[in-house]
């Protein structure tokens, strides 16, 4: 276990001063995500679920409206003038928040639909099961359903 | 033909209406009939009683007897007597002209002389005991007030009929001989010529003298007379006697059976033979009496006849050391003294008998005492092929069923016979028959017990059950349309079968198997089985028997066995059996009825089948009851999946968006 611990230790240490290095080189970059993902981190910071759903469905969108304007710093000038001004266009805020925006739709509208789904798929199996019980008790008569009890000769009638 | 005739045989019409109360039996009533061949000729029918067996194949060989000395059989044959609403046996005779010589044993004629007693009697009557006797068949029913008039000048003296009853049943004490005295007139046994000889005997005594002079004497009395001075002493009772008539009397009234007279002695006789008359032959008496319930007792068969009467304290006599004295010092009849040891055993063992068994030990001694003598069992005395006519009688009579049981149980049957000097075929027939009854009297079941041995021991008496009595069958052939005809009655009881069906069908039908009368006695509670045996039995009585359809029958057998039907679980093959169960009882086929219900493996299918149904219909239920629960618990279950959905459904929405606005920039 000790073991175990101390590789795990040494991973994340090794991760943090790689992703460190590359964040000094890459300022602007991080500059810019530190700002368009600011929904993600608040999602983060109130989902209490152990998956991180909202965190997950929330990261994805708005690294999706972050994206295009990191490609814009890349492929233009990646420069701390040229970071500022895309922080300083609204545009830029109201792509990288909408995303997100859309993200926290999706995380809200997503258990309704499912929920909708759940109870149709539900009451359709429930409709077929009670038809077959119907067509068993149309064969083979009340007792078959239990409640009409009888082991051999019974004398209910057909049914 | 006039309404409310009784048809015999297509042969004979009988009016019901028109009763000859002078040719009355005592258990078959005589009417007036008319033959359909020769309307001239008067005939008197009797209409006998169900319950008192018929001499069936008497009647059968008696058919076309011509003897002059005996009313003329014309037919017999089973009648549907429509006043009393049932079938009955009735025997048709030639009406004799000059009518009944008496109706009463009391009653007085004018008294005959030898040459017409000779000539008018004895002669004919001869003639015919020897073509009777030719035939094998004993008349037994030879009495005075069974004697008739043959023309109307009253010359000519006939017997009446002896084939209505079993042999001896009417006759009084004083005609039997001895041995058939002492039995039960219930339990006479057939007989044999020699008894006719006695009872010609008797009733030369009476048209020599007009007068009877023994018919007050009580039957006990005038046995214990016969014993003590001999028959022809006791029945003439200090009368005068003719000197010629005399030798004949003490011919045919001797006590000894060899030494009695036969047709051709007598025959000799009436030729002109004269012999000095014998005297009777006594039994020999012991030098000291012995005491029986207060009697005392100087011979074997007074003694056994006492011991046979008094029962109850006969064992305690047989016990006593004092028979023994008896019978080895004061009787010193060594034939007896053997006979004892051999059947009841030596003092010693005697006394160690139980005391349960003290019936079956005064048995055992009477039989020893006097092996001639019938069988007598907790007072009930018989010959042992009486037996079967006496339980016949009286089958509705408890205490004497329980008799001829416990006698049947006690075997004693094989010990008389061994005791017997003469043996006759017929009894060791009836020995094989009585050796085999204690297995069937001692089952419980239907078709067993006692019932089995009424029909054992009487091959030709009716089916006794209630349901086909009126129809008086006694055939197993005559069964199914009998019952045919009892189930289209309103007041049929609710079983077809009775212990009375199941016993007649088994001793009269060895063919059918054992099993089948068991399974009537099936244990289950709805009767189904037990139903369902009987429709086998019977549909193997209509196989057998090759009877024609029985659609009454089997509509009824349909009707109780509609649980059966109701076995069936499914219900498209419900339908099907109903329908086919229909279709059967309509052809009135009870083999095609029972193979529809008997078919055990369409029952067996359909129960693995219903098995299968409770069981998915079971599975079934619990899913609705699982899904029913998931509807309930939607919200939180699509929360929870409505999350992971969103992640997985933003993760490709912004996967694929990414890639677009990769491509995008890079194009």
């Amino acid at each position: 276990m000790a073991v175990q611990s101390a590789n795990a230790a040494a991973t994340r240490t090794i991760m943090i001063a790689i992703i460190g290095g590359v964040a000094v080189f890459t300022l602007p970059t991080v500059m810019l995500l530190g700002v368009g993902m600011l929904p993600t981190l608040v999602a983060m910071l109130t989902d209490r679920r152990k998956e991180k759903y909202a965190t997950l469905c929330v990261g994805c969108m708005n690294f999706t409206g972050v994206l295009p304007f990191m490609i814009v710093l890349w492929s233009e000038d990646h420069s701390y003038e040229k970071a500022f001004s895309l922080i300083a266009d609204p545009f830029t805020w109201l792509v990288m928040f909408g995303a997100a925006a859309l993200g926290w739709a999706i995380f809200f509208v997503a258990p309704g639909i499912v929920g909708m789904f759940i109870g149709m798929r539900a009451e359709q199996r429930i409709q077929r099961l009670r038809h077959r019980q119907r067509e068993l008790v149309e064969e083979w008569g009340p007792g078959v359903a239990g409640g009409n009890k009888r082991e051999s000769g019974g004398e209910d009638g057909a049914g | 033909m006039a309404d409310g005739m009784v048809v015999i045989k297509d042969r004979v019409d009988v009016d019901p209406n028109k009763p000859l109360p002078e040719f009355d039996l005592p258990h078959a009533k005589a009417f007036a009939a008319k033959g359909r061949r020769d309307e001239a000729a008067e005939l008197v029918a009797y209409a006998c009683e169900p319950d008192v067996p018929l001499r069936f194949d008497d009647l059968e060989s008696m058919q076309g007897f011509s003897g002059s000395a005996l009313m003329r059989l014309v037919e017999w044959g089973i009648g549907t007597w429509t006043p009393r609403r049932r079938r009955l046996p009735v025997v048709v005779y030639e009406k004799p002209a000059g009518g009944r010589l008496i109706k009463d044993v009391a009653e007085t004629i004018e008294p005959l002389n030898d040459e017409q007693l000779t000539r008018n009697f004895l002669v004919p009557v001869m003639t015919t005991l020897r073509d009777m006797s030719a035939r094998g068949v004993p008349h037994r029913a030879i009495r005075p007030d069974n004697l008739y008039y043959a023309d109307t000048s009253k010359r000519m003296i006939i017997l009446g009929d002896a084939l209505t009853c079993p042999p001896g049943l009417n006759n009084p004490s004083f005609v039997e001989t001895l041995e058939q005295a002492m039995a039960d007139p219930i339990a006479r046994g057939r007989g044999g010529v020699t008894d006719d000889l006695y009872a010609i005997g008797v009733c030369l005594i009476f048209l020599l003298l007009g007068r009877n002079p023994v018919h007050a004497q009580d039957r006990q009395e005038l046995i214990e007379r016969k014993i003590a001075i001999g028959s022809y002493s006791a029945l003439t009772a200090g009368a005068r006697i003719q000197m010629n008539m005399m030798e004949l009397l003490r011919g045919l009234l001797s006590d000894e059976v060899r030494e009695r007279w036969s047709i051709r002695e007598v025959e000799l006789w009436i030729g002109g033979r004269r012999l000095t008359p014998k005297q009777a032959k006594l039994p020999p008496r012991a030098a000291r009496p012995l005491t029986i319930a207060g009697h005392d007792h100087d011979n074997v068969r007074s003694a056994a006849d006492a011991m046979g009467r008094n029962w109850l304290v006969a064992a305690d006599v047989v016990r006593s050391q004092d028979f023994d004295n008896w019978l080895r010092r004061s009787l010193t009849d060594e034939v007896v003294v053997e006979n004892v040891n051999k059947i009841v055993g030596s003092s010693a063992v005697v006394a160690n008998v139980p005391e349960a068994d003290s019936p079956k030990l005064v048995t055992r001694a009477s039989m020893a005492l006097d092996p001639a003598a019938p069988l007598r069992h907790k007072g009930f005395a018989c010959h042992v092929d009486g037996v079967g006519p006496a339980l016949a009688m009286r089958f509705d009579q408890e205490d004497l069923r329980q008799k001829i049981a416990d006698f049947i149980n006690g075997k004693f049957v094989g010990q008389w016979m061994s005791l017997q000097v003469r043996t006759r075929s017929d009894l060791t027939e009836l020995y094989s028959l009585f050796d085999r009854l204690p297995a069937n009297l001692n089952q419980t079941g239907v078709g067993y017990g006692i019932e089995r041995v009424l029909y054992a021991l009487n091959d030709h008496i009716h089916c006794r059950s209630p349901l086909v009595d009126v129809y008086f069958i006694t055939r197993v052939e005559e069964l199914i349309p009998a019952m045919e005809m009892a189930a289209n009655r309103r007041d049929r009881p609710s079983s077809p079968m009775d212990r009375h069906i199941a016993a007649f069908t088994a001793a009269r039908n060895p063919d059918i198997d054992e099993r089948y009368f068991r399974a009537l006695s099936g244990q289950d509670d709805s009767g189904v089985e037990r139903t369902l045996a009987a429709l086998n039995l019977y549909a193997r009585i209509q196989a057998h028997s090759k009877n024609g359809p029985a659609p009454n029958l089997a509509g009824w057998f349909s009707e109780l066995l509609k649980p059966a039907v109701n076995k069936f679980h499914n219900l498209k093959q419900r339908k099907a059996v109903e329908a086919n169960v229909q279709k059967a009882a309509e052809s009135g086929q009870l083999l095609e009825l029972h193979t529809i219900y008997g078919d055990n493996r369409a029952v067996q299918r359909d129960q693995q089948g219903y098995a299968r149904a409770l069981q998915e219909h079971q599975h079934c239920g619990a899913q609705v009851q699982q899904l029913t629960i998931e509807l309930q618990n939607r919200e939180h279950m699509a929360s929870e999946l409505g999350e992971q959905v969103a992640a997985v459904a933003s993760g490709v929405t912004g996967s694929l968006g990414s890639t677009a606005i990769i491509i995008t920039y890079m194009l």
